[in-house]
């Protein structure tokens, strides 16, 4: 029999060349689009973790501050622990490459004699003096060392000059070494540079304040026990942590995110198992022929079985090989965006290398195969408990569908409501409580599909050689159709659910920007970014813009990061809160720009002044808070607790934000510069003409100065780019589900060679028969549409209503894209079509004449 | 440390290396008077004006310069025939910048490393200890006092251990102390000199080659009557004894072909003090030589290479390194009358520094009469040896 | 010769090497069919027979010669005028009634009119109307798995009715019959044929039923001899 499978492949791959290719590369897309998603997916914390063993490998525990830094004076303390072999300190500093607007470097500031194993290589290493380096770090101004990577990439030699920005400070650094961190950890981020700790400290830093100490044990230790012994040490300001402990921090940072990925993969392993269903299923049909065959000539039911597992499987290993990188390739395709993303929203670490973790191909390979043996399953099954003879009547298979279609529906119920029944007594207590209810609704709709098929086909009536003839058709052969139809129906419904949330939450963030971004213009450095704490204006240059002509009030902001006593991290927003109303200004009025869901503006805003909080609504439901209670954090030395006035809509973090008067922040928790600030014009002033007065001003500073109307877009720019990798999804799972149209078109231009030359013989042209295809390829995307726009509309329900706010703690309301779905509909039915005209035309070849005694 | 030790070792040994490399470099154009070199640092040259205290503080001008302690002590209540511990505490002050760090923005702005190296040697338990410190002289981990302060030296104890490693002056009376939790070494030691410092080499300055182009400016406190503390096993005993204070100031010493030295103090039982070293190439050949021999009375002599000589009785190769070195001697210094052997305490007295790649063997040894004389294997004095610039590619980084 | 509905002029079909080895299965056969008129063609198995009815209706084109359907020369016409002339001018039946297994009776007769993109209704009605008089009339929405072969030829004799053909051709009709359907099956034939005033050329292996043509051809080896009288 295993003589025979393999001649049976051979056979099938000489004969069918493109029926194969097609099948292979629809559970290649399958596969891919799997491995893609968990490439990047991985990525994201492979380039966390990447960053931190870079830095940090050697270390067995690490002290980081509540807030962004600590005093240095722990140093001591740290290094008494009878425990410690080395410890050392770490300054860390994001800042932006002049000129180079995506370009951030992230300086790390360490003790270049403290046993740090940084790979630092000079110029110089092959003379006499191997690490002159280390001495030139110390005494040459700006010294610092940077990847082989990023010196090749832009071209920077030792020697070279970098002009850099930390805030509102330009400054040189000069290339002194490079340091191959690439050497120890294939995936550090060539953005890392490394300096002496006093040169970064002074640049970068403040005096007396590091970001970290890195701890490596004696052999032995046990690092919790000595965490939890050296946290008593360094008291509540700062915590001791395991590697691991940082590394949870950082995955539970980007859960959402990574969650947001995973989902979206999960729907594209959906439609990938569907793809190869299809196909093997179809190619199954074609073959029904041969299997009867062979049963009649005394292959047990088992032989049956196993050939046609067999094929399958072999299809499945077609596909997992050519699958993977195809999905290693979309992966890095897409790395840019996902990468920008992780940066603009989540953390300082972007993905610049992407590795094919084994786990990942593992998962590719698990759908592929499983994938091609479950779609063969059940048609294996089928076709080995048939009477041998029933196998030559072609269409007994797919009456055997029709018959089903209503048990299969009922089916499709139960789940339905089984499902909702879980979930809204159960299920929406559990934090996947929301995606196991989706992945419910979604098993149920392809089971609705016979039934649709059944009852909108069945209406056909036709009266000419149409549409309707098309229709009648794919009713005929249901069991192929179906699996098509259900293919599509699935990725409209991830199409249109992932569009009408995507287009629901732009509108909602559009109305919220409308509400908060009133100043006229905003001023932030070149290097503030979400993470960027240690991005400052200078006061000097704030009494400037304070001064300038039109201004009439100037507005800062400060933001940090900071530790709810929970762990949560906080992002604090300072705010400097005028004391009066600005006569003419009325947008500048604070209470008039709270975009609160709970409590009042004008107490609101009084209450901030008085040293209260407001929170925005992710932390608020996350964190369980309200009007009244109180928002516990970690200060420098011990909690501080600030009372709850209001809670506001709030998009600019799926964490927490928290705002309160930028003179509490100074002085509960760290003083320092704003990092922002907003100006108000006076009333009929030319904003663009101040913006660019501006930046004439101060051209040469690493500022960066936009008009309400420019952040305003820029803010949407993130968003849309956010959302980039869903269209590569969507694109995806769209094509997978065409091949799908393909494959099942293909077989049955195959199939029904017999009643197409009927067709021909009864006088039907060529191109008669080929619009007869293009017509059935063309109904097919129409029944996928149409259960599929009832599918999309529940998962947006369910993205907005459920997964959102378990997940983000948003709120979006609910918005109708009805331009973009119409679009997304004309694609899909021109897709579909365009699926069916190679089919098309292979059908339109049907030869008159070619009619035998078993056709038909 | 754990999956590449050798990344911080190494970093600091290049250091010192460069600054080795440096000095040699400079060795050949140094200048006379008291101007800095081309490169900044001051020279060690003849015709230094001494004057203490002052000169037991730090000279940043000059780029290197050693605290460098040796002695025998006794613990309190033992038997008069058990051999004492021998131990070594030296703090060096490695220059890395003649210019003051400016005094903004950094406290880890620094223009010095400190460096410790203390041991212990307990014949009686066979056990030799080693611990090393290596910190910037900055934001807290280690620095050097002005005339004036109490501190003349001092740095963190090595991690694991809390407190400090320093060398004080009180009172004119010298106080040390260091401390290594993790190798179990400890001592806490009262210095007092009855004698005032003996200059070493013409005027204070000690030529390291004929030419008189490198050398150090170097004294001695060779009496220091000690009282105090240190941990022997798992104890902190009293112990009292005697020391051996050296304090040499540079910017180069070894001459380019120079790669080692060997050097010996010796308190004889009769009141006369010996300080001799020499130094010697890669091949072993004795470059240059000079030491010191002062009477009872502080009256000191120099004693040219001629006037002694030094014979190796017996080797020991180390385990750890494989270095080979002489640890038994023959002293003659026919011109004071004195023929010694000089029998080491404990074979292995070699101190490997994990953080530099730094190894030498200092050792304390009990100087008595050769067999064959008079008095043969009586007692006659105790000192300390210091070889350096032995094994493959070892050259001590000054 | 206008009346003739079919012309074939010195038809020789050589079937290249590729497909039998360079075999002739017509060798010059010259034949007319008048309007109206039956003809039964026969012959043994492998004679040319469905080859010839292949290239009467257009399927086929002969290697030599000339073929005229209605006037036209197929041998000169493009494949879609072929088709189209086909369509126009000849109803098809074959012996294996080659129904479409998804369509009703009334659909499957309605097949022809809907290629051709006649009125619906009008074609709907005439595909009744048919059915009804082959006896199938209260049948005609039924599904065509149910039917016996002899219903099954006569909806497959419907369906080569349905445009009223100038020339009907039929390729053993009663091939898979028993004799008395076969019987009854080529009375309907040559009933309905003549009541449409379609000529009808039908090939047999009964001597019986061929004999109850207006005429009958003989294919010996690809040659056309002239057979039994009628």
């Amino acid at each position: 029999m295993i003589s025979y499978l393999r001649r049976g492949l051979l056979q099938h791959l000489r004969h069918s060349r493109t029926l194969l290719a097609l099948t292979v590369l629809g559970v290649a897309l399958g596969v891919a689009s799997v491995v893609a998603i968990q490439t990047l997916n991985q990525g994201s914390l492979l380039a966390f973790d990447g960053s931190v063993r870079a830095i940090s490998g050697q270390a067995d525990l690490s002290v980081t501050g509540t807030l962004p830094t600590f005093p240095e004076s722990l140093l001591p303390t740290v290094l008494g622990d009878a425990d410690v072999t080395a410890a050392w300190p770490l300054i860390r500093a994001n800042v932006a490459v002049s000129g180079r607007p995506d370009l951030n470097l992230d300086v790390v500031g360490f003790d270049v004699f403290a046993p740090v194993r940084y790979p630092l290589q000079s110029a110089a290493a092959t003379q006499a003096d191997p690490f002159s380096s280390l001495h030139d770090a110390l005494v040459q101004p700006g010294w610092v060392a940077i990847t082989p990577e990023l010196s090749a990439q832009e071209g920077w030699k030792v020697g070279d000059v970098i002009r850099v920005s930390s805030g509102s400070r330009a400054l040189e650094l000069t290339v002194g070494a490079l340091v191959d961190f690439r050497r120890f950890e294939p995936l550090a981020p060539r953005r890392l540079a490394v300096m002496d700790i006093a040169q970064a400290q002074e640049m970068f830093g403040r005096p007396g304040r590091i970001q970290q100490i890195d701890i490596v044990l004696r052999k032995g230790a046990d690092a919790p026990t000595v965490a939890v012994r050296l946290q008593a040490a360094v008291g509540p300001g700062v915590r001791v942590q395991t590697p691991e402990q940082r590394r949870q921090d950082a995955s539970q940072l980007l859960a959402a995110f990574r969650l947001n990925l995973t989902a979206l993969s999960l729907i594209s392993v959906f439609v990938g198992v569907f793809l190869v269903l299809t196909a093997v299923q179809a190619s199954l049909v074609r073959r029904r022929h041969e299997f009867g065959l062979l049963r009649s000539l005394g292959a047990t039911r088992a032989q049956v079985m196993g050939l046609v597992l067999g094929e399958a499987a072999a299809l499945g290993v077609l596909g997992v090989v050519l699958g993977v990188p195809l999905g290693w390739l979309a992966a890095r395709h897409n790395l840019q965006t996902v990468s920008a993303t992780l940066t603009s929203i989540y953390v300082t670490e972007g993905i610049d290398k992407l590795t094919l973790p084994p786990l990942v191909i593992a998962l590719g390979a698990a759908v592929g195969l499983l994938g091609a043996l479950g779609g063969a399953l059940l048609p294996a099954w089928d076709l080995a408990r048939r009477d041998p003879l029933r196998l030559l009547s072609p269409l007994s298979v797919h009456e055997a569908a029709g018959r089903a279609a209503g048990r299969l529906a009922l089916a499709a119920a139960a789940l339905a409501v089984g499902g909702s029944l879980w979930f809204f007594t159960a299920g929406h207590e559990l934090r996947l409580g929301g995606f196991l209810y989706g992945l419910v609704m979604l098993l149920a709709l392809p089971l609705l599909v016979p039934l649709l098929v059944r009852s909108v086909c069945g209406l056909a009536r036709p009266g000419g050689f149409g549409f309707a003839l098309s229709l009648r058709n794919l009713l005929a052969r249901l069991q192929a159709t179906g699996f098509a139809v259900a293919a599509l129906a699935i990725t409209v419904s991830m199409m249109f659910g992932i569009t009408i949330l995507v287009g629901s939450f732009r509108q909602t963030l559009v109305t919220w920007l409308d509400v908060t971004i009133r100043a006229d213009i905003y001023i932030s450095s070149e290097s503030w970014q979400r993470t960027g704490n240690d991005a400052y204006l200078d006061p000097a240059l704030l009494e400037t813009l304070r001064s300038w002509p039109g201004v009439v009030s100037l507005e800062e902001q400060r933001r940090l990061r900071v530790l709810a006593v929970d762990g949560r991290p906080v992002w604090l927003n300072g705010l400097r809160l005028t004391d009066r109303p600005l006569p003419g200004v009325p947008q500048a009025d604070m209470a008039g720009r709270l975009p609160l869901m709970a409590g009042e503006p004008h107490a609101a805003v009084a209450a901030l002044r008085s040293g209260s909080v407001l929170i925005g609504e992710p932390l608020a439901r996350k964190a369980h808070l309200g009007v009244g209670d109180t928002l516990r954090l970690a200060g420098p030395a011990g909690e501080v607790a600030l009372p709850i006035a209001g809670v506001s809509y709030d998009y600019t973090s799926e964490g927490g934000t928290a705002f309160v008067n930028l003179d509490v922040l100074n002085a509960r928790f760290d003083a320092a510069p704003p990092n922002n600030a907003a100006l108000f014009l006076a009333p009929g002033t030319d904003v663009e003409a101040t913006v660019d007065a501006l930046k004439n001003a101060l051209a040469g500073r690493p500022l960066v100065i936009r008009s309400n109307r420019t952040l305003r877009s820029e803010v949407l720019a993130v968003f849309d780019q956010t959302f980039a990798v869903t269209r590569t999804l969507q694109a995806m799972a769209l094509l997978i589900a065409a091949l799908g149209v393909s494959v099942t078109l293909l077989i049955q231009a195959h199939e029904r060679a017999g009643e197409l030359a009927l067709l021909r013989a009864l006088g039907a042209t060529r191109r008669q028969v080929f619009g007869l295809f293009l017509g059935e390829g063309t109904a097919m995307g129409a029944l996928g549409l149409l259960l599929g726009l009832g599918g999309g509309i529940g998962l947006a329900a369910l993205l907005i209503l459920v997964i959102n706010r378990t997940w983000f703690g948003w709120t979006i309301r609910p918005a109708w894209p009805g331009a973009t779905l119409g679009l997304q509909a004309v694609v899909v039915l021109a897709v579909a079509a365009l699926a069916a005209v190679y089919p098309a035309s292979r059908a339109r070849l049907a030869r008159p004449g070619q009619l035998t005694r078993d056709d038909l | 440390m754990k999956r590449h030790p050798q990344g911080g070792m190494m970093i600091a040994a290049a250091l010192l290396a460069a600054a080795l490399a440096c000095a040699a470099l400079a060795g050949g154009t140094a200048t006379t008077g008291p101007k800095p070199a081309a490169d900044g640092w001051l020279r060690a040259a003849p015709g230094y004006a001494w004057s203490f205290p002052r000169d037991h503080y730090a000279h940043p001008a000059h780029r290197t310069e050693w605290w460098y302690l040796t002695g025998h002590l006794r613990e309190e209540g033992a038997p008069a025939d058990a051999e004492p511990v021998a131990f070594q505490f030296t703090l060096f002050r490695i220059g890395l910048d003649p210019q003051a760090p400016p005094a903004v923005g950094s406290a880890w702005r620094a223009n010095a490393l400190v460096m410790g190296h203390a041991a212990t040697t307990d014949p009686a338990a066979g056990r030799h200890v080693f611990s090393e410190t290596l910190w910037r002289a900055a934001a807290g981990l280690g620095g050097f006092g002005a005339p004036g302060d109490t501190t003349l030296a001092w740095c963190l104890a090595p991690p694991g251990t809390p407190g400090k490693w320093a060398i004080d002056l009180v009172d004119g009376a010298f106080d040390v102390r260091a401390r290594d939790d993790q190798r179990g070494l400890r001592f806490d030691l009262h210095c007092v000199s009855a004698t005032p410092p003996v200059l070493q080499g013409p005027g204070g300055f000690s030529p390291k080659d004929a030419q008189g182009d490198a050398g150090s400016l170097y004294y001695s406190l060779p009496r220091l009557a000690v009282t105090g503390m240190l941990r022997r096993g798992d104890r902190d005993v009293h112990v009292s004894g005697q020391a051996w204070l050296d304090r040499e100031v540079f910017t180069s010493t070894l001459g380019p072909a120079q790669t080692g030295w060997d050097w010996v103090s010796l308190q004889l039982d009769d009141g006369r003090d010996l300080m001799l070293y020499r130094l010697h190439a890669a091949d072993g050949r004795v470059d240059f030589a000079l030491g010191t021999i002062t009477g009872p009375g502080g009256a000191s002599t120099s004693l040219a290479a001629d006037a002694w000589s030094l014979e190796p009785l017996t080797h020991w190769t180390s385990p750890v390194t494989g270095a080979a070195y002489p640890v038994d001697w023959r002293l003659r210094v026919p011109g004071a009358g004195i023929d010694v052997e000089l029998r080491t305490v404990l074979a292995d007295q070699e101190n490997v520094s994990a953080r530099t790649g730094v190894r030498y063997w200092e050792g304390g040894v009990r100087a008595v009469v050769p067999p064959g004389l008079p008095g043969a294997g009586a007692a006659v004095g105790r000192g300390f040896v210091e070889l350096t610039g032995y094994g493959a590619g070892s050259r001590p980084p000054v | 010769m206008t009346d003739d509905i079919l012309q074939l002029e010195s038809v020789t079909m050589t079937w290249d090497a590729g497909e039998g080895g360079g075999r002739t299965v017509l060798d010059g056969v010259d034949l007319n069919l008048a309007r109206g008129e039956a003809v039964s063609l026969v012959g043994r198995s492998g004679s040319g027979k469905s080859t010839l009815l292949h290239v009467a209706a257009g399927i086929a084109v002969p290697t030599t010669g000339s073929v005229r359907l209605a006037g036209h020369d197929l041998t000169a016409s493009s494949e879609e005028a072929r088709t189209r002339l086909r369509r126009d001018h000849v109803g098809l039946v074959f012996q294996f009634f080659h129904l479409l297994p998804h369509l009703s009776l009334r659909e499957n007769v309605a097949v022809p009119g809907w290629i051709a993109g006649d009125d619906r209704a009008r074609t709907g009605h005439r595909a009744d109307e048919l059915l009804a008089r082959v006896g199938l009339g209260d049948r005609a929405g039924d599904a065509v798995g149910k039917l016996s072969g002899g219903e099954m030829q006569r909806v497959a004799l419907c369906r080569a009715l349905l445009r009223g053909p100038a020339l009907v051709l039929a390729d053993e009709p009663t091939g898979s019959l028993d004799d008395r359907t076969g019987r009854e099956v080529m009375d309907l034939l040559l009933e309905m044929t003549r009541a449409e005033g379609g000529a009808l050329l039908y090939v047999t292996h009964s001597p019986e039923l061929a004999a109850r043509a207006d005429r009958t051809w003989r294919l010996v080896d690809g040659r056309l001899l002239p057979g039994a009288a009628a």
